[in-house]
């Protein structure tokens, strides 16, 4: 009898056992396919509207611009510190991209592919110019001022939060105008786009080590530069 | 109530300030147009196909025409039908090498049929056989009594005719013209062509 109600016990337990193992995984895959969700949904859209493209439908690209101006104007104008040159090597980057999407035959992402042309355009322009350059900078937006770091920098330096926020922006784009153009970007893709190693290393073409050891270089030189500013 | 850490300032976290510097909204209003015009201009300044291909020959063109002139150069220089030839044009059956015999032997060879060294008739049967190949022989320039000087023509016994007045006169064919500037050779000086 206790032998029975043992055995039973115990078929109970692997029963709940299963049960939970198998809701631990239903919830693993759930999260997994929820995360990964977005990425694939927008490279698959991307997909849809470069084949319209290249089917000859130009509002398709229209909407490709209109997706990505904001990221990739950000990205040129972070190499360049200067607003103009930022938009006419934009548009640049999307009418190269635009005559040759014939071309792209999706081995990399969209996006991979055209942060490439935009980074190579832009690096052979510094190369052009480089001794011809001077900030014109964006403006920076409130978000910036009510920032912990801009708080914390205020209350140490004593300084005004709006003085010390265009102190703070000339000072960094400075620092990023003396680094390389290679390090630079990878700073920038890095840090401020928010790109894994991965991403950047198909962007510029590189290993993923490369780029760790350019990104470790890179901030070791920023370091130096803003030491006013860490603690 | 304990005091609130104050933020730690880092590299990173300072980095993270450039993600505020973006352009107003009306910024992308005049990118659109100036894009969408520059795509128009674009598409208009196109070059056609032809463009290209004379852009490819412009292209060819300052490669091949040095080397046009350097091979019309050599055509008109190097090929002077003036200039003796030392060795058998291509097509020739036999090389100098390999008949290289002494002086005379060739119309001994030419002769030998008859066994008479002035038989003109032997050289016209020589000259009638169709298997009868062209080939280097000395031909004499100048002769004295110790010395003589010859040199190389090529012969062809087809298309060489013997007269009755014991020269044998060339037959005006260029592969034979090309290869001896010797118009008559004195059958008398054992020399017959």
């Amino acid at each position: 009898m206790e032998g029975g109600i043992l055995q039973g016990t115990i078929h109970c337990f692997n029963q709940i056992m299963a049960l939970t193992q198998t809701a631990t995984a239903t919830e693993q895959l759930t999260t997994t396919t929820a995360a990964e969700t977005p990425v694939r949904s927008e490279a698959s859209e991307d997909a849809i509207l470069v084949q319209r493209v290249q089917g000859g439908d130009v509002a398709a690209f229209d909407r490709l611009v209109v997706k990505y101006r904001e990221r990739l104007f950000s990205i040129v104008y972070n190499l360049t510190s200067n607003r103009e040159d930022a938009a006419d090597l934009t548009q640049e980057a999307f009418i190269k991209a635009f005559s040759s999407i014939g071309r792209f035959k999706g081995k990399s992402s969209f996006f991979t592919w055209l942060y490439r042309i935009a980074v190579n355009t832009t690096l052979s322009q510094l190369k052009k110019n480089r001794l011809r350059r001077f900030f014109s900078l964006e403006n920076i937006n409130d978000e910036a001022s009510s920032s912990e770091i801009v708080e914390a920098l205020s209350v140490k330096t004593r300084t005004e939060k709006g003085a010390l926020v265009r102190e703070l922006q000339e000072r960094l784009n400075e620092a990023l105008q003396k680094l390389s153009p290679k390090h630079r970007t990878v700073v920038v893709l890095f840090e401020i786009e928010g790109l894994s190693h991965q991403e950047i290393s198909e962007i510029m073409n590189c290993s993923v080590g490369t780029v760790r050891s350019r990104l470790h270089y890179a901030k070791q030189q920023l370091q130096s530069y803003l030491q006013d500013y860490i603690r | 109530m304990p005091k609130k850490e104050p933020t730690p300032v880092t590299l990173e976290k300072l980095l993270q300030l450039k993600r505020a510097e973006q352009p107003p909204p009306e910024f992308w209003d005049s990118f659109d147009k100036a894009l969408h015009t520059r795509r128009l201009r674009q598409l208009v300044d196109q070059p056609s196909p032809w463009a290209w291909w004379c852009r490819s020959l412009r292209r060819a063109a300052y490669v091949f025409t040095p080397l046009a002139a350097a091979a019309s150069f050599a055509f008109v220089f190097l090929a002077d039908p003036e200039r003796p030839v030392d060795s058998p044009p291509s097509g020739a059956v036999a090389s100098a090498a390999e008949f290289d015999f002494a002086p005379g032997a060739a119309l001994d060879f030419a002769l030998a049929s008859s066994g008479a060294r002035e038989d003109v008739a032997a050289v016209d049967r020589y000259a009638d056989t169709s298997s009868a190949r062209s080939r280097f022989v000395d031909e004499t320039i100048s002769m004295t009594s110790d010395r003589a000087h010859y040199r190389k023509v090529l012969y062809t016994p087809s298309i060489h005719s013997a007269a009755r007045d014991g020269a044998v006169h060339y037959v005006a064919e260029p592969i034979a013209e090309a290869a001896s500037r010797v118009g008559t050779a004195s059958s008398a000086r054992m020399r017959h062509f």
